[in-house]
């Protein structure tokens, strides 16, 4: 049987010159393809373009934050940026919704390969998604020019991406562009199951397909599954939106919440297929087979399933969901930690004992994984709802989900590029080309060095409460901004090595110095972590805060004692078993000994239970605090005073209706920087300030008259969302007096940032005197 | 190893520099074999990189490489204009004629094409089809979780309805349809129509039932067999007696089976009865030309004989065909009469939007599916279907009616949605 074997038509056809034919054979070549290689090149070649735009979108956002005026205080552009930045990144670069680098670049190139088929089962549908997904993103592109542009974060959550708050076509546009990128990955999601059921030779048996053939196949089932739901919500918004149904809308009856529901991102698509590489790449450089094949596919398909049966993480908790609901998803979301725990220790067992070669895609797999545990160690304490009522939608979130997309999937893509540069890029012309690999680990360096400045500080931001989309900020958060936008400047830095490596082969040798470019330089700022406000949660004022950093710490032990325990790991496989160039010692042959040995133990059923019973009872462990502060968050106790808070664009307005002959209503607007006075915090700083009494038991009803609004008191440990047509209710207790700050948390327009919110705790008798007068 | 691909990649070039020959066509003349199959075959069991950028035509494997076409863009290209058009980025009328013609001409090449792979091409085997239905399934389960999102959003808010709608369901004051007037027409027709398409589909599959050992075939061919012995001995044919002969003749026997084969037989005989005698005697080479000789060979006569029979199949599925398309166009005026009266709106409130994107979505495919059964309608009178089969095991796969089942299943899955919403909307959303 051969192993590979080539139709190729019409290149034996078209000979003869002319422009005509030359045309045709372009055409033919590059247009009509219905080959899956030269699919799959274009797919890699358009998510790179893709991922340049994205790149350069995202590097606004950083500049902006590092000065708070760089867009001259236009933060529709802002929020415009924001959304086509997530946009770009999640569809046409990693491959949420739809592929075009894991599935649609590597998967095209070599799943066919892999199953030993001749190419996809439908060569006419796989050419049809790539140019949807092009006309996809043209339209995407279009969407941010139309009108005042779409800026509603790219969740396009109602009522903000109504008509109302977003007039013009933008969204629709934008919308109609999702639809239509939809259609392309579920096409390629068919295609792609088809080809393994259908196609996959004789002999092949499933426990012998390749893992990355598995993270495919499931990757396109939960993309077959889920992308109609989402294609049934946008339908619904695009008819809210046109045709005044009032799917969204609480007037006609209709719920925003339900569009929460139905848009349930499915964010585990985004990082399985890229499993599958790693896989791949370590067995590759470590000379080893994976340890544990079996538990690694049923790793997978627990993660897929379970992904299934989660569609609230951290962005529901706070939307006035049932506590048991919120339970629910609790332990739902904290159960998928455990075969992601199996599948590091895994990888971790198979490089232990191999004989480690380091090259560029070796080095980017090695910084994946732990880069990796660190976001899924975070993804732990975002799954807690009593926790994550503290870090929703904060920059926490932010750093939690760029560790395990901008460094986990990406680096995954960037790992399986080099690895398979030679075959993807190797061709008539140019002979065999390979990258370079001196450019390769500078890329690598200065990218790991880059992302980790821009968003290890954005942890500590999330902590002291910084809501993430907003343009311009109180001034304390300043230090740790600066210093993720000069991350962001070194990560574009890196990048640019990678894009003079995919050159590598066009230039001649004399023209390959690279000794020329230096790393960036990390700069460091003075900074007084004596200040509030920089690192760790903000001074607790009730018992629901002290709860929360309680629990915080609590969950911390076990992180660091899990993080601690895989950095061991890692830095002795490294130390122990990287293969050096050198003269074999007496060390090396031992280990060429134990290679031996090694080499033999591809699973092991004692220790694949024990990690995956460790985790368990460690989630057992976090879960009782856990739930013991969720069930006491929802209580309320024989409330005294009852106060109401409505959310609009762009203030609050308090109503206090428990003295019924003397009803006190008031807005609170933010003061601006020109009216702010000596000692006042720029931002913050509100007309009137909400007033309520110390050691009192107080009851919160919350609801916004036009968007989503989301009122939080960091020192409070409250966030919860106005949702209009619901009335969502918080019991808070107040143990000492001062004056406390928040934001609001949920983007809701233009002005987001600018509608603060600063609650004044004084003792009962002047807190009647006040409000009564 | 690095050397040795590297020798081996100079070498190649060297000898295609030696024989003269251009890269592309590059093939050595003892590396490829012509054999009677009329396309090479490599001698060679591993092609290595270096020649995977000098491809050959090989194709040693059960599946269909298609050709590169332009259909694809065509179809691609004008969803882009659609979009911006509508929403007024862009304007302009010839562009718009221009669009939807490519849309749908892309469209129209793209089916066209398939068929002519399966039928001139001859390039659907076994596997391939396979691969139809597999992808057809997927295609229907995705689908499924496009209405699964609408069902969805229907039990979330009617389970709990807010103040707005009186906090009951169906909404305070709203009048809504009852389950036991125009709904139930609908489900009976459209329900109706999915058994008829079914029954017609079990008829063409029957057609390769020819070569099986099916009681009810055997009949058919026992009675063919006797009707050439008469043809052979040029006696006239009496339908009436010739049945009641062999009604004696079967009696006369005193088989175990008796009963079963007489039921057998008579559903034969009955099938003979219902032929069309006159077309065939009408046929019948000696009514025709006086000098013309009797064919010896039998085959020819029952390749007639069949075809006779077949002729008689064909009426009756084109009828199923015809009364599906009828079923669906009524339905789909039911279902607009129903809209055009109805007593709420779209856009006035939360019942008056599910129910209308339910039901509409609904009617949508419903008309994508009567499209499909037009197709289908067509290629069946053109005779696309008429190919006998060798019989086996799955019908599906192995006869050339692979449109025709994925069309079924559609419908089926049309339905099955319909069934789920007559409950849930008409029946359980009813006072």
């Amino acid at each position: 049987m051969k192993l590979l074997e080539i139709y190729d038509k019409q290149l034996v056809e078209q000979e003869e010159g002319g422009f005509r034919a030359i045309l045709t054979r372009y055409l033919n070549k590059w247009i009509f393809t219905v080959d899956h290689k030269l699919i799959g090149t274009m797919y890699i070649t358009f998510s790179i373009f893709a991922g340049i735009i994205g790149t350069l979108l995202s590097l606004v956002i950083p500049m902006e934050l590092s000065t708070g005026n760089m867009l001259e205080g236009d933060s529709q552009q802002y929020n415009v940026i924001v959304t086509a930045h997530g946009l770009i990144m999640i569809f046409f670069v990693v491959m949420y919704c739809s592929m075009p680098a894991m599935l649609g670049g590597f998967a095209n190139w070599f799943l066919p390969i892999m199953v030993g088929a001749p190419d996809v089962a439908f060569p006419r549908l796989n050419n049809i998604s790539l140019w949807l997904i092009v006309v996809s993103f043209g339209l995407l592109l279009t969407s941010s020019c139309v009108g005042i542009g779409a800026g509603t974060g790219w969740t396009v959550y109602p009522p903000l991406s109504m008509m109302e708050y977003h007039p013009g076509h933008a969204v629709d546009v934008g919308i109609l562009s999702l639809h239509i990128a939809g259609a392309s990955s579920l096409v390629g999601a068919i295609n792609f199951l088809t080809t393994v059921f259908n196609m996959k030779i004789a002999g092949l048996s499933w426990p012998k397909v390749s893992l990355f053939v598995w993270s495919v196949v499931i990757t396109a089932v939960l993309l077959v599954l889920s992308l109609p739901v989402l294609a049934g919500g946008l339908t619904m918004l695009i008819t809210d939106r046109n045709f005044e149904t009032t799917f969204f809308d609480p007037i006609g009856g209709g719920d925003p919440i339900l569009y929460q529901h139905l848009f349930h991102p499915e964010v585990y698509i985004l990082i399985l297929p890229g499993f599958g590489i790693i896989s791949i790449i370590i067995s590759r450089y470590s000379n080893k087979g994976i340890f544990g094949v079996k538990g690694m596919i049923s790793a997978m398909s627990a993660i897929g399933f379970l992904g299934f049966l989660v569609w609230a993480y951290h962005h529901m908790y706070t939307v006035g969901l049932d506590v048991d609901t919120r339970a629910y998803f609790t332990a739902a979301t904290m159960i998928i930690a455990i075969p992601t725990g199996i599948k590091i220790f895994s990888w971790l067992a198979t490089l232990w004992g191999g004989v480690i070669k380091i090259t560029t895609p070796m080095l980017f797999v090695i910084g994946f994984l732990v880069l990796f545990t660190i976001g899924g160690l975070t993804g732990v304490v975002l799954a807690n709802g009593g926790l994550d009522i503290s870090l929703h939608d904060t920059y926490y979130v932010v750093a939690h989900f760029h560790y395990v997309l901008s460094m986990g999937a990406i680096f995954a893509i960037f790992a399986g590029y080099y690895y398979y540069y030679a075959i993807m890029n190797s061709n008539r012309i140019l002979g065999i080309v390979r990258y370079n690999e001196q450019l390769g680990r500078i890329h690598f360096w200065t990218m790991f060095i880059g992302v980790n400045v821009t968003f290890f500080p954005m942890h500590f931001l999330g902590l002291a409460g910084m809501p993430r989309r907003i343009g311009d900020y109180p001034d304390a958060y300043i230090g740790w901004n600066l210093i993720a936008s000069y991350g962001s400047l070194i990560t574009a830095f890196g990048l640019l090595f990678f894009f003079v490596n995919i050159f590598t082969p066009y230039f001649k040798k004399k023209a390959l110095i690279s000794k020329k470019f230096q790393r960036g330089a990390m700069i460091l700022m003075g900074l007084d972590f004596s200040r509030d406000w920089q690192i760790g949660f903000q001074d607790p004022a009730t018992p629901i805060m002290e709860g929360i950093i309680d629990l915080h710490n609590y969950i911390f032990f076990y992180l660091i004692v899990v993080a601690v325990f895989i950095g061991w790991v890692m830095g002795r496989i490294l130390w122990r078993f990287a293969y050096k160039w050198s003269y074999p010692t007496i060390g090396d042959i031992e280990i060429f000994k134990n290679f031996t040995a090694y080499n033999q133990i591809i699973h092991g059923t004692v220790i694949e239970i024990v990690w995956t019973l460790i985790p368990t009872v460690i989630l057992y462990l976090i879960a009782i605090p856990s739930f013991t502060l969720l069930y006491a968050m929802d209580e309320i106790i024989n409330p005294t005073v009852t106060i109401k808070i409505i959310g609009h664009q762009w203030y609050w307005s308090y109503e206090y209706g428990d003295n019924s002959s003397n009803l006190v209503e008031f807005d609170s607007y933010m003061v601006y920087e020109r009216d702010l006075n000596e000692g006042q915090l720029r931002l913050l700083e509100v007309d009137n300030s909400m007033i309520v009494p110390v050691k009192t038991h107080i009851r919160l009803i919350i609801t916004s008259g036009d968007v989503l609004h989301s009122w939080a008191v960091p020192s409070f440990g409250i966030k919860v969302d106005a949702v209009p047509g619901r009335l969502n209710q918080i019991g808070l207790y107040v143990k000492r007096e001062g004056t406390f700050y928040g934001q609001c948390s949920e983007l809701c327009g233009v002005d987001h940032g600018f509608m603060p919110i600063k609650v004044e705790a004084v003792k009962v008798q002047e807190y009647l005197g006040r409000l009564y007068k | 190893m690095k050397r040795f691909f590297e020798n081996l990649f100079s070498q190649t070039e060297r000898s295609v520099l030696n024989t003269g020959k251009k890269v592309g066509a590059g093939i050595a003349a003892g590396e490829w074999k012509n054999t009677e199959w009329g396309y090479p075959i490599a001698t060679q069991e591993v092609i290595f990189l270096a020649k995977v950028f000098q491809p050959q035509h090989v194709k040693r494997h059960p599946y269909h490489i298609v050709r590169g076409t332009i259909a694809p863009l065509a179809v691609t290209l004008p969803l882009a204009f659609f979009v911006l058009n509508y929403f007024g980025v862009i304007s302009s009328k010839i562009g718009f004629v221009i669009a939807l013609s490519s849309f749908i001409g892309g469209l129209t090449i793209w089916a066209i094409s398939i068929v002519f792979d399966s039928l001139y091409d001859q390039q659907h085997t076994y596997e391939v089809k396979r691969g139809l239905v597999m992808g057809m399934m997927m295609f229907i389960i995705s689908e499924i979780m496009f209405f699964f999102s609408f069902f969805w959003s229907y039990f979330y808010i009617s389970l709990s309805p807010n103040i707005a709608i009186g906090c009951v369901w169906p909404p305070y004051g709203l009048t809504v349809y009852s389950y036991m007037g125009l709904p139930l027409l609908n489900t009976v027709l459209l329900l109706l129509s999915g058994a008829i398409l079914t029954d017609g589909y079990t008829i063409l599959t029957e057609q390769k039932a020819v070569h099986e050992n099916n009681e009810k075939v055997i009949a058919v061919e026992e009675a063919f067999t006797n009707l050439m012995n008469l043809y052979t001995k040029k006696q006239s044919i009496n339908t009436l007696t010739f049945v009641d002969e062999r009604r004696e003749k079967f009696f006369a026997k005193n088989d175990q089976n008796a009963e079963k084969k007489e039921i057998a037989i008579s559903a034969g005989v009955k099938e003979l009865r219902d032929l069309d005698w006159d077309l065939y005697f009408f046929e019948n080479p000696q009514n025709m030309e006086p000098n013309y000789k009797a064919p010896t060979d039998l085959s020819v006569i029952e390749y007639a004989l069949i075809t006779i029979f077949l002729k008689k199949r064909n009426k009756v599925i084109k009828t199923r065909l015809y009364f599906t398309l009828v079923c669906a166009v009524v339905f789909l005026f039911c279902q607009g009469y129903e809209y055009y009266f109805a007593p709420f709106s779209m856009n006035d409130g939360i019942y008056g939007s599910l129910f209308f994107l339910l039901t509409g979505f609904h009617g949508f495919h419903v008309l994508v599916g009567s499209i499909l059964i037009g197709i289908i309608t067509i290629r069946f009178i053109v005779g696309n279907f008429d190919l006998l089969n060798v019989g086996t095991k799955f019908q599906i796969f192995k006869n050339k009616s692979t449109g025709f089942a994925c069309t079924l299943f559609y419908w089926h899955f049309v339905d099955i949605v319909w069934i789920f919403l007559y409950i849930v909307i008409y029946w359980w959303g009813s006072r």
